[in-house]
């Protein structure tokens, strides 16, 4: 009579281990497309009784008591997960570089009409034209007018490259703008990572493992490795208990339940600072400076140089460095460009034996431009360094009837202190306006000397060449890492996502399973009654 | 696990075929609707600089064409006029001929005299000549005009309306006259040659006393003058205008001799008419000069045309080829890109009707 009842109660334990198992396929199909997730699989084990059996075949069968679930198992693949998490963190890296590089790039889109290219080369076209009427009021404004576009699209290049500078690691100066880069985004959001895997490495602590919850758990905790790995190349630990210790170059982050370190940004300005205070030779070029601030209190001032990976690191690398081609190292060739425009046209406006056209006393006269030293171009900032951002027109040349002040005429042998040494009526002399155009091809000026002595055309094919094979060789790098992430990421999928058939199958056996733990349950339900029957 | 496929990997990697083909499919249209290769530096980052740097040198040739365009334009101008002025020395020169030949009465060279005085203002206002708002003859002193016909004076210093002299007002020949424009890199042609050069001047004023005011008068009581230069047809105009007028001068003295003149004083003053016209004649050879060297400075410019017009053609054909090659790496082969662009489109096709069949199979729809 025992063997019909532990019958019935093997068949019940089937049913509710069966049950159990429809529902964690039914997990997995509500999951099957959930980020992260990894299919779990149930496995099932036979239970039997620990007793002496011998020979006894009947002895043996008693023995069975039916099936339990051993576990439930979730498909891992720990290998590609570490190597997934570098990979994805090279990634995030090198997309970071090509999207500045892109950016930087498409300033300097000439095919598509940028201009600075086309300025240059209607500046000399202005040029061209006042030399052959030197002294028509039009062909005067139409030079200013030349060398105004040309300040003009030197100033928005350099305010683009400054503005998609700011965006990403601050000004360098104020906080405020600091705070509103990309970079404090990115920081902000590690903070909040670091704090998630605390969390959840304490709940791994408290759940049983081989459980749905620790399953998911898991599954959260890896996804937060992963999105943690995107910002930087933090290197992981993951015990056996399940908890996962972070640390980032030799400092540990978070060690099981507790965050011990997090980060925070300052400004180029604040850590400059920093660094006078404390009497260290600053040798950081970066806008923003990234520091750890450990829980006992002590605080890392500058971990840049930990930052080689991950977007934070392409971030600095594209923004922040004085390392190839990059928007500090573009602007400041924009600048060295400008500063030799500059350089070059004024030292031919305001040399001896330059003259300009003196028109105040009706009849067009030469007057000496040396004494005049009306610069054509300055800064707009009252400072005294030509840059990109700041070169400007002379207001006096643009200011009414300023346009006379262009010194047109140049005489080689003039001496002041010999009158006969300059045709004071000669308002036709274009000669250094012919020097001026002679600058396309004779850069052998000391003022070429910043730019290498080639001509100003040909400087900035040089950065738009350094720029677009930048562009060339980082989408390359870019396009290679995204192809080992997507095979990682498929390969990841394939092994740990969820198969909509294989779960159908696995309900359908389950349910077979079920139906037929249930219909040996209403057999010994119908034996039992037999017997019950019996006594009556 | 090897082997094992799972849905969402699947359906991860036909979402990225799909935008692949998409992709394709895209920059295809792209080029198919602007009819390039390249649209933007990131199409192709290393031919873009090519391109650049081919647009640029095409924008010089235009410029150093319309250059070209000018100094033929100014050049044909100046050679016209210097024609022009030819024709008025040969006329001065016919003028001169007739007149040293002894024949012509007083009346007539009276005529010849008030002739000469038109040509040399026409000559003058032709020297003169404003082309494009600048003198042309006037080296870089574009503003002023190159010549001033010079009168003289009275015995009180007042003016009249006799022509003494052609003052040149242009940059000196040994300064710095030369107006030039730019034909190719670095390479600048002359557009200009001074009226100094080709015509010459003779400058001359009037002696003054001390004073200033005041004219110094030679034993006649005529005004005196000194000349300060004479030199082409300008000093040949003037030379034969002085000798006309002294040739007149002559002849009125001659006819007002009175009855009782010794036979000495007339053959005296038969020598000077003679002596006059011998002066005349004199200056033949100096207006051939003159005109001869209004002749070279006239092939000068033609060679220079000539230099130009093989300079365009040059410039053309590097026009032709920088635009040839720039066309060869920015322009699309339509036949090529349309065939490209139809098996894009259908591989696009393909991959969504693909797609959507794989990912509408599933056991579900057998249960």
């Amino acid at each position: 009579m025992g063997g019909l009842l532990s019958t019935i109660g093997l068949s019940s334990s089937a049913l509710g281990v069966n049950q159990t198992a429809i529902s964690v396929v039914s997990n997995n199909i509500a999951n099957m497309n959930t980020e992260g997730y990894s299919k779990q699989k149930v496995n099932l084990g036979a239970l039997f009784l620990d007793l002496p059996i011998g020979n006894n075949a009947a002895n043996q069968a008693k023995t069975n008591c039916g099936v339990e679930i051993i576990n439930i198992q979730r498909y891992t693949t720990t290998f590609i997960g570490s190597y997934y998490r570098d990979q994805l963190s090279e990634q995030s890296y090198l997309n970071k570089q090509e999207e500045a590089i892109t950016n930087i790039a498409n300033m300097f889109d000439e095919l598509k009409g940028q201009g600075l290219d086309t300025a240059i080369e209607d500046f000399y076209a202005a040029l061209d034209n006042l030399n052959q009427y030197p002294t028509d009021m039009s062909a005067r404004i139409n030079f200013l007018d030349a060398a105004s576009t040309l300040t003009t699209s030197m100033n928005k290049t350099s305010a683009n490259l400054t503005y998609l500078q700011t965006l990403s690691v601050g000004d360098g100066v104020s906080f405020e703008s600091l705070e509103n880069s990309e970079i404090y985004t990115s920081i902000k959001a590690i903070n909040q990572g670091l704090e998630d895997l605390a969390n959840v490495n304490n709940m791994i602590l408290r759940s049983q493992t081989g459980t749905l919850e620790n399953n998911s758990l898991l599954d959260k905790r890896d996804q937060i490795l992963n999105e943690l790995s995107k910002y930087a190349n933090f290197k992981t630990d993951i015990l056996d208990n399940g908890t996962v210790n972070l640390s980032l170059g030799g400092t540990r982050l978070v060690g099981g339940t507790k965050v011990l370190a997090t980060f925070d940004a300052q400004t180029a300005t604040q850590y400059d600072e920093y660094c006078q205070r404390n009497g260290i030779d600053n040798t950081n070029e970066s806008n923003a400076v990234i520091m750890l601030k450990k829980d006992n209190g002590t605080i890392l001032q500058n971990i840049n140089n930990r930052m080689t990976s991950g977007s934070v690191g392409g971030i600095l690398n594209s923004y922040s460095t004085e390392d190839g081609v990059n928007v500090n190292t573009v602007l400041k060739n924009l600048d060295t460009l400008a500063q030799t425009i500059a350089d070059v046209f004024n030292e031919l406006q305001t040399r001896e034996g330059a003259f300009y056209i003196d028109t105040t006393g009706g009849t067009p006269q030469l007057s000496n431009a040396n004494l005049e030293n009306y610069e054509i171009f300055v800064t707009n900032d009252g400072t005294t360094e030509i840059t990109a951002a700041n070169i400007s027109i002379n207001g006096l040349l643009t200011a009414d009837g300023g346009y006379n002040f262009i010194a047109t005429a140049y005489f080689e042998n003039y001496d002041p202190l010999d009158p006969d040494s300059v045709d004071l009526n000669a308002v036709g002399n274009a000669d250094n306006i012919i020097a001026m155009i002679n600058t396309k091809t004779d850069n052998t000026s000391a003022a070429f000397n910043n730019i290498g002595n080639i001509s100003l055309s040909d400087y900035y094919s040089g950065i738009i060449g350094k720029v677009t094979s930048a562009v060339t060789a980082k989408t390359n790098e870019s396009d290679a890492q995204d192809a080992i992430v997507t095979s990682l990421d498929t390969q990841t999928k394939e092994q740990t996502g969820v198969d909509l058939n294989e779960e159908l199958t696995d309900l359908v056996k389950f349910q077979t399973a079920y139906s037929a733990s249930a219909r040996v349950f209403t057999t010994c339900n119908t034996l039992l009654d037999t017997l019950v029957n019996l006594g009556l | 696990m090897i082997g094992r496929v799972s849905s969402s990997a699947i359906n991860s990697a036909l979402v990225g075929h799909i935008q692949n083909n998409y992709l394709d499919y895209a920059k295809l249209t792209e080029q198919l609707s602007t009819g390039k290769k390249i649209n933007s530096i990131l199409d192709d980052t290393l031919q873009s600089v090519n391109i650049i740097n081919s647009n640029r040198q095409l924008g010089k040739i235009d410029l150093w064409s319309a250059n070209i365009g000018s100094l033929t334009n100014e050049i044909t101008q100046s050679s016209e006029t210097i024609d022009l002025i030819m024709e008025k020395g040969q006329r001065a020169k016919d003028l001169a001929t007739s007149a040293a030949n002894g024949t012509s009465t007083k009346d007539n060279l009276k005529a010849t005299l008030s002739e000469l005085d038109k040509i040399i203002e026409s000559v003058v206002d032709m020297a003169n000549t404003n082309y494009n708002g600048s003198y042309i003859y006037s080296g870089t002193n574009t503003k002023t005009p190159p010549y001033s016909i010079q009168y003289g004076i009275d015995a009180d210093g007042n003016p009249t309306d006799e022509i003494i002299g052609i003052k040149y007002n242009g940059t000196a020949i040994d300064g710095d006259w030369k107006r030039q424009l730019e034909i190719s890199d670095g390479v600048f042609e002359t557009a200009n040659v001074t009226g100094m050069e080709a015509f010459g001047e003779c400058d001359v004023e009037p002696v003054y006393q001390a004073d200033g005011v005041t004219p110094v008068l030679d034993a006649d009581g005529n005004p005196t003058y000194t000349e300060n230069s004479n030199s082409g047809i300008m000093g040949d105009l003037i030379d034969f205008r002085n000798a006309l007028s002294d040739t007149i001068k002559k002849l009125e003295e001659q006819e007002n001799l009175p009855d009782n003149a010794t036979q000495a004083e007339k053959e005296a003053i038969g020598a000077e008419i003679k002596a006059c016209y011998d002066s005349i004649n004199g200056l033949l050879d100096g207006f051939d000069d003159s005109i001869s060297k209004m002749t070279v400075v006239n092939s000068e410019f033609g060679t220079e045309v000539n230099k130009l017009e093989m300079s365009t053609e040059s410039l053309t054909t590097s026009k032709n080829n920088l635009k040839e090659y720039i066309s060869g790496i920015q322009d699309l082969d339509i036949t090529e890109a349309v065939s490209q662009w139809y098996s894009t489109q259908y591989a696009y096709q393909a991959s969504m009707q693909t797609a959507t069949s794989i990912m509408s199979m599933s056991l579900l729809n057998y249960m």
